[in-house]
């Protein structure tokens, strides 16, 4: 459902992803694993035409998404949710949610709303506090919510686990689990802590410095020893 | 000499002020919460609002309730060409974008000029009823003006805070980018913000053009009150906005009164530096990050 062909990505003189090509297939979960600066949240950046791609394509169920403003990806189906939250600290919890369902009509918006609270009851319980009072793994659960609420049938998730409690790491992947068996979207998430994003995902792609280093079922690269070594922590 | 009759009087006249002021001052700070542009011409928008009103007023004879939303909407339409031309360019960087505001505003004064001379005019009062409430007059003229602040202020809190254009403004005030990437049209969000600022900057020039008199050059008055109130509430938010017009209305009504306009010049500027060197944030504002 989308395929990136040979993409390079630039930031001035910087190039921060050069040439990649993937694709990934529709109710499937792809992890972008790889260290700082490999060029992960780039690849997202640019799929949401927030960083500005130098060469190749970007296309979405056939249409492309390269040279469309932002706005305009998240209606053709795509969530995202951005590295550090970036949740509206100043407005309410709902008004975070409502904001991620602003391409919804309006009468689909209040049941969407309730099925996103019931995807996480702690939200629902913050439903009237700013959303700045948040701890951190609740405004990651605001950020998941509020990329789900225009029913995106792909979900990008830029490092969901940063800076979050092991116990929230584990729930966070439990939700996104859940919620994705009930609705079917695929998912492309970006993430450092590569344990967890090869067990929430079917396959992983392993960068370094821009460049697809190696890729395949997640299994098989949780097993291979130069990827245990290099981005697993183990052995 | 402070008699019951004469303070409320003043506090009358006092409030009068301030709802202009506030209405002024609302537009002036919602452009700059949402794209970061300190909009010099802001004044001169409620210039053209004053004249907008004088045509379609005094010219076509429309009655006054009617005249006066007419002309807000036809400055906000005309400024959305500004908006294309000039303003959208200069969005989020705040220095360039205050000298290209005082740019526009520098030709929309003497476009005035060119249009309308530089003799000043008034526009004949609409309302003649005089009220008394006990020992107070109150004239029908400013009854109207502080409906007409009240009224638009309620509708801008409830398009604000209940409406998803509302919303849009307030998510793409705090963080352009995440509100993008929402769904939100944050060109069509910045244009629909510019409109109503301008239109609540002409609605106010219609006001001052009705209580005072109308020339291409005073909009520089209501700029500068926007700015005061601006200082005196903090940027941004509505309460500070009402807070920071009451304060300097209320204040130049009494000190104007006792000891003269420019007594009441004097002190409100003095005040400003005073604030700006012991509370910058302003009297209810906060901090900012």
């Amino acid at each position: 459902m989308l395929d990136f062909n040979g993409v390079s990505i630039s930031y001035g003189a910087v190039r921060a992803v050069s040439e990649l090509s993937f694709a990934i297939e529709p109710g499937e979960t792809v992890a972008l694993i790889g260290a700082n600066g490999a060029g992960k949240s780039s690849i997202l950046k640019a799929i949401m035409g927030i960083a500005p791609i130098r060469h190749g394509s970007i296309v979405f169920e056939n249409g492309k998404l390269d040279g469309l403003r932002t706005f305009q990806v998240v209606r053709r189906g795509i969530g995202y949710s951005p590295e550090g939250r970036r949740v509206f600290a100043a407005t309410s919890v709902i008004e975070n949610l409502h904001a991620g369902g602003h391409i919804l009509p309006r009468p689909q918006v209040p049941a969407r709303l309730a099925q996103v609270l019931d995807y996480f009851p702690r939200l629902r319980e913050r439903a009237h506090q700013a959303s700045g009072s948040l701890s951190g793994g609740e405004q990651q659960m605001l950020a998941i919510g509020r990329a789900l609420m225009s029913r995106p049938r792909l979900l990008l998730l830029d490092e969901p686990t940063l800076g979050l409690a092991p116990v929230m790491v584990q729930h966070i992947g439990e939700v996104i689990r859940t919620v994705q068996a009930a609705e079917g979207f695929a998912v492309l998430v970006a993430e450092q802590n590569a344990v967890w994003a090869l067990k929430l995902a079917g396959r992983g792609i392993v960068l370094e410095v821009g460049h697809k280093k190696f890729q395949g079922r997640s299994q098989e690269l949780a097993q291979d020893p130069v990827v245990r070594a290099a981005y697993l922590g183990t052995d | 000499m402070f008699t019951f009759a004469i303070l409320s009087q003043i506090a009358l006249n006092g409030i009068t002020l301030s709802a202009i002021y506030i209405l002024v001052a609302l537009g002036f700070t919602l452009i700059f919460g949402v794209m970061r542009i300190v909009n010099f011409a802001h004044g001169e928008f409620a210039m053209l609002g004053g004249f907008a009103l004088s045509f379609f007023y005094v010219s076509l004879g429309l009655h006054f309730l009617v005249a006066l939303p007419i002309a807000a909407v036809a400055v906000g339409a005309f400024s959305l060409v500004l908006e294309r031309v000039v303003y959208r360019r200069f969005y989020q960087r705040e220095m360039p974008g205050m000298i290209a505001s005082l740019g526009v505003s520098i030709a929309l004064m003497y476009g005035g000029v060119a249009l309308w001379g530089t003799h000043q005019r008034s526009i004949p009062s609409a309302f003649s009823a005089v009220y008394t409430i006990g020992p107070i007059f109150v004239t029908a003229e400013r009854v109207v003006v502080i409906g007409v602040c009240l009224v638009s202020l309620a509708l801008f809190y409830l398009v604000l805070r209940f409406t998803r254009i509302g919303l849009a403004m307030r998510v793409v005030a705090e963080d352009r980018i995440t509100a993008e990437a929402q769904g939100i049209d944050t060109v069509a969000t910045y244009r629909f913000a510019f409109f109503i600022s301008t239109a609540m900057a002409a609605l106010a020039g219609g006001l001052i053009g009705q209580l005072f008199s109308l020339s291409p050059f005073m909009g520089l008055m209501p700029l500068v009150k926007a700015f005061i109130v601006v200082i005196l509430g903090g940027l941004g938010g509505i309460l500070g906005a009402a807070i920071g017009g009451l304060v300097l209305g209320l204040g130049e009504s009494f000190v104007s009164t006792f000891y003269g306009a420019s007594a009441a010049q004097f002190i409100s500027f003095g005040l400003i530096i005073a604030i700006l060197l012991f509370r910058p944030q302003g009297l209810v504002g906060r901090k900012e990050g």
